[in-house]
């Protein structure tokens, strides 16, 4: 058996550093000649296709066991830049005696423990999304424009978001709740899957996808709470200001709320106001309605626009709605399409579905 | 279009399960896997066309109720599909035929100890990445079990892109062998 495995060494160390070059995108043409190559050996083939088999296992890991997996506590750097520069392994003996030093005044000011008060702040831009993981192994889906910063120290777990949206994935601590603090409101949780996004107007919208979350508001000084708190279950969603509940506990799809995740935005139930809107949030170039007729129309649509393509939505929603899109350089202007104009829109969709293959 | 109705009465509804378990395969990993085989091919007509070959095979050999690792037999039967197109254009070139490319995959019945043995392969899947050294281990994990893009993970660990990706190939090395030694065929989970 040693024998067996000290012959298989070889090809499964290249097999698994193929295996990741391919994942990263950043092969060339060629290394890919060369690759195609090596996989002309079929002991090679074969260890190449157990690693990728590895992988999709380890992707497909039962939610239980994924679970434990993502509670495991994730190293963080110490300092980043040392780390950095710890991957030049050249540079490493010049930079020890400045780590020994860094260590020596560590100790001195007993900066470890001060680690833990350094808030961390995650933001992302118009459009971007990014996933991170917070310290304590909770996954954070952070959609555009918005911001959290981590403020959690020993027993505590607290996150705030100062705007926009996060979908939240808890990791599972039954010591430590999880806070997220939006103005004054407080939502706290053990472990679940919880969307929560503040609003441009001010309110504040959370949405349950599993487990159970209660929402409330904190006294700030001499203010008090404006309401008592909720709970909130899976498929549900409650909606507040600073003043009070804009929306009390009602049920919602959970999932369609956060298909932002595949870049995607549900219309079905949305005024068409609320479309707009939510599509404004993920780009910079915005869209404008001054025609009123628009809003009193009371256009209702139905399936998923995608977010990051502007233009393509925008497309979509006037083959779909009696609307006209104008792009003026600088914003998108809606207007509503005149009754002839109607009568002619609703010709020219048969015409096209008949022109389809 | 509705090939339910095309078979027997009695077929109808177990092919009408088969049908829905291969879209179902399809919708929820087409993405990766295409961008998998494009990265692995090079091209993505090529990529598509070992796609289309693979959810046939798929649809013609698994029945929904006997696949334990659905992923696995995805990525296994496309990594083959894309490996026999690749000897294939080799061999196109050198005017050799005959190759003898896709194992066989054993056509056993569904039995209640396939579920058992295959919580028994996760469960030392499991224990092994536990096992691995903290600054592995926690690469492979928000890779794989998150699902967070790669250079997001150099950013939260304080690594380069580089490093990442010496982690994770060691990591995927460290399995990989220790999978083997508990016996544990990998080109046979399905």
């Amino acid at each position: 058996m040693s024998a067996r495995s000290e012959t298989n060494v070889k090809p499964i160390k290249e097999a698994a550093s193929w295996t990741t070059l391919v994942d990263s995108g950043e092969m060339s043409d060629g290394q890919r000649q060369e690759f195609h190559s090596w996989l002309e050996v079929p002991h090679n083939a074969r260890a190449h296709s157990e690693c990728r088999t590895l992988l999709a296992m380890i992707q497909d890991l039962p939610e239980n066991k994924a679970a434990g997996l993502r509670r495991l506590p994730i190293p963080q750097p110490w300092f980043p830049a040392l780390a950095h520069v710890l991957d030049h392994p050249l540079k490493t003996s010049c930079v020890a005696a400045a780590a020994v030093a860094l260590l020596v005044a560590g100790a001195w000011f007993n900066l470890r423990p001060v680690r833990e008060y350094v808030t961390q702040s995650y933001s992302t831009e118009t459009g971007e999304a990014r996933t991170i993981t917070l310290k304590d192994g909770t996954v954070a889906h952070i959609n555009t424009k918005s911001r959290i910063r981590w403020t959690g120290a020993g027993k505590d777990r607290r996150v705030v978001l100062e705007m926009g949206e996060v979908l939240f994935e808890v990791a599972h601590d039954p010591v430590r709740p999880f806070r997220v603090m939006v103005g004054n409101s407080e939502i706290r949780d053990l472990a679940t899957e919880f969307d929560v996004y503040r609003r441009d107007n001010g309110s504040v919208v959370v949405t349950v996808l599993k487990g159970q979350v209660a929402v409330g508001g904190v006294a700030i000084g001499s203010a008090e709470s404006t309401f008592s708190e909720r709970e909130l279950k899976p498929n549900q969603q409650v909606e507040y200001t600073t003043a009070g509940l804009v929306n009390d506990v009602h049920p919602v799809d959970a999932g369609k709320v956060v298909r932002w995740r595949e870049g995607l935005l549900e219309t079905k139930g949305l005024s068409f106001s609320t479309v707009v809107s939510e599509l404004n949030r993920y780009s910079t170039k915005q869209i404008l309605v001054p025609d009123s007729r628009v809003d009193d129309a009371h256009i209702a649509l139905g399936g998923a626009l995608g977010i990051h393509d502007m233009p393509a939505a925008l497309s979509l929603i006037q083959e779909t709605a009696p609307i006209v899109v104008t792009d003026t350089g600088d914003s998108y202007v809606l207007t509503y399409k005149s009754d002839e104009a109607v009568s002619e829109q609703n010709t020219a969709p048969q015409q096209n579905a008949a022109g389809r293959p | 279009m509705d090939k339910g109705d095309m078979g027997g009465v009695g077929e109808g509804s177990s092919r009408g399960k088969r049908d829905e378990f291969v879209e179902a395969l399809c919708r929820s990993h087409e993405p990766q896997l295409l961008q998998y085989l494009t990265r692995l091919l090079g091209r993505v007509d090529a990529a598509r066309e070992v796609l289309q070959d693979t959810y046939e095979k798929i649809h013609k050999q698994y029945r929904p109720e006997d696949v334990m690792f659905p992923r696995a037999i995805l990525y296994k039967i496309a990594t083959n599909f894309a490996l026999m197109r690749l000897r294939r254009a080799r061999l196109e070139k050198s005017i050799i035929s005959g190759s003898q490319g896709m194992e066989k995959v054993p056509d056993e019945a569904a039995s209640p100890d396939k579920r058992a043995m295959a919580d028994e392969i996760n469960e030392r899947l499991v224990q092994t990445i536990k096992e691995l050294p903290p600054n592995l281990r926690a690469v492979l994990v928000m890779a794989h079990v998150q699902g967070i893009p790669r250079k997001d993970i150099a950013e939260q660990l304080g690594i380069s892109l580089k490093r990442v990706d010496k982690r994770m190939t060691k990591a995927l090395r460290i399995l990989r062998e220790r999978m083997e030694s508990f016996g544990i065929d990998l080109l046979r989970v399905d």
